[in-house]
């Protein structure tokens, strides 16, 4: 899912830049304003947790890889805006200093894995769980499913960002220039996996981690209701 | 410490990551140019371009330098990879949420 450079054109890099600068601005200050202090170092660990579960790669049907995000699962814990700053920290180190996701495509990652993926999921997730409580089967299957939603957004987001770039950026002969499948590719590539394994393996981990919490961490989950909403239930307090 | 359990459950997955580095493949849409050559046909012209500029990262494929041999100095390799990328991250959130909520009181 880390698109990499060369895959989407320098055009549409610079177009993801700019989308996503608003949605930072508007991340840093939900931090600032509705996460607490103590609030910080979780979403650190979140981040690094986050890091570490994109490097179990697990086989996908049609012979490619892939891995979980946890994108879903940093926003139930502290919210849809800070878990962008969470996901794009992580994003940028995996690009930066391991060659994981491309430099100038960054915003366009960050779009998809670390906006997309986790404000989708976060709003499933709150949609199905209503009112119900931490540690209830019904906030766990919430998580799952708001998870298996998310990362599927996410994966369809990459699919047009991908499978668009042939319709755009070509040689006047046709040769595509950059990803030189149209969506008619990308699509079916992309989701055929995600809806199955991918999403599953998702599900599976944004569930067992919320269903642990949960039981023994319930305190962790007020941090995420309080950053989420426009008004943020208790402000800065 | 706060959230000590957290910690302590990044360190083991730290530790368990060689295992999902063994997966043989790679993901849809991330091959190298090689492998696009060999999947398309041919390698675009702005792709080749583009992965030419992009600057070499310190940690490809999250090797370690020196431990990249075959065997089990791969996996020391993917560990060290994995404990300075989680410690990267976690400095760069603790860095920039420091930066953030300077001046607030919560």
């Amino acid at each position: 899912m880390h698109i990499p450079d060369g895959y989407i054109s320098p055009h549409t890099s610079g177009i993801f830049y700019l989308l996503t600068a608003p949605l930072w601005w508007q991340s840093l200050r939900a931090v600032r304003t509705r996460l607490g202090q103590a609030h910080i170092p979780l979403l650190a660990i979140l981040a690094a947790f986050s890091f570490l579960i994109m490097m179990f790669n697990i086989p996908l049907p049609g012979g490619t890889t892939g891995h979980a995000a946890g994108g879903v699962l940093i926003a139930i814990l502290v919210g849809p805006w800070p878990a962008l700053l969470a996901i794009t920290l992580t994003l940028a180190i995996q690009a930066l200093f391991f060659g994981d996701g491309g430099i100038l495509a960054l915003g366009a990652n960050v779009f998809n894995m670390g906006f997309v993926m986790p404000l989708v999921g976060y709003l499933v997730f709150r949609a199905v769980a209503g009112s119900s409580e931490p540690g209830s089967r019904r906030f766990t299957a919430a998580a799952a499913i708001g998870a298996y939603i998310g990362l599927n957004a996410a994966a369809l987001a990459v699919a047009l960002e991908l499978g668009l770039q042939p319709l755009f950026h070509h040689l006047p002969d046709g040769t595509p220039l950059y990803c030189p499948f149209n969506v008619s590719v990308t699509v079916p590539a992309m989701m055929i996996p995600h809806l199955t394994a991918g999403g599953a393996v998702e599900a599976v981990i944004t569930g067992g981690v919320v269903a642990f919490l949960g039981r023994y961490h319930h305190e962790l989950f007020s941090a995420g209701a309080r950053s989420a909403g426009p008004d943020g239930g208790g402000g800065g307090a | 410490m706060r959230y000590t359990r957290g910690w302590i459950a990044l360190i083991v997955l730290a530790i368990l990551t060689p295992i999902g580095i063994l997966v043989i493949g790679s993901a849809w849409g991330e091959w190298d140019l090689n492998s696009v050559t060999e999947i398309v046909g041919f390698a675009p012209d702005g792709m080749r371009n583009a992965q030419k500029k992009r600057p070499s990262a310190p940690f490809p494929e999250y090797e370690f330098p020196g431990l990249a041999a075959e065997g089990w100095r791969t996996g020391v390799g993917t560990i060290l990879s994995a404990l300075v990328g989680a410690g990267l991250t976690t400095a760069a959130v603790l860095g920039i949420g420091r930066l953030v909520k300077h001046g607030t009181h919560s």
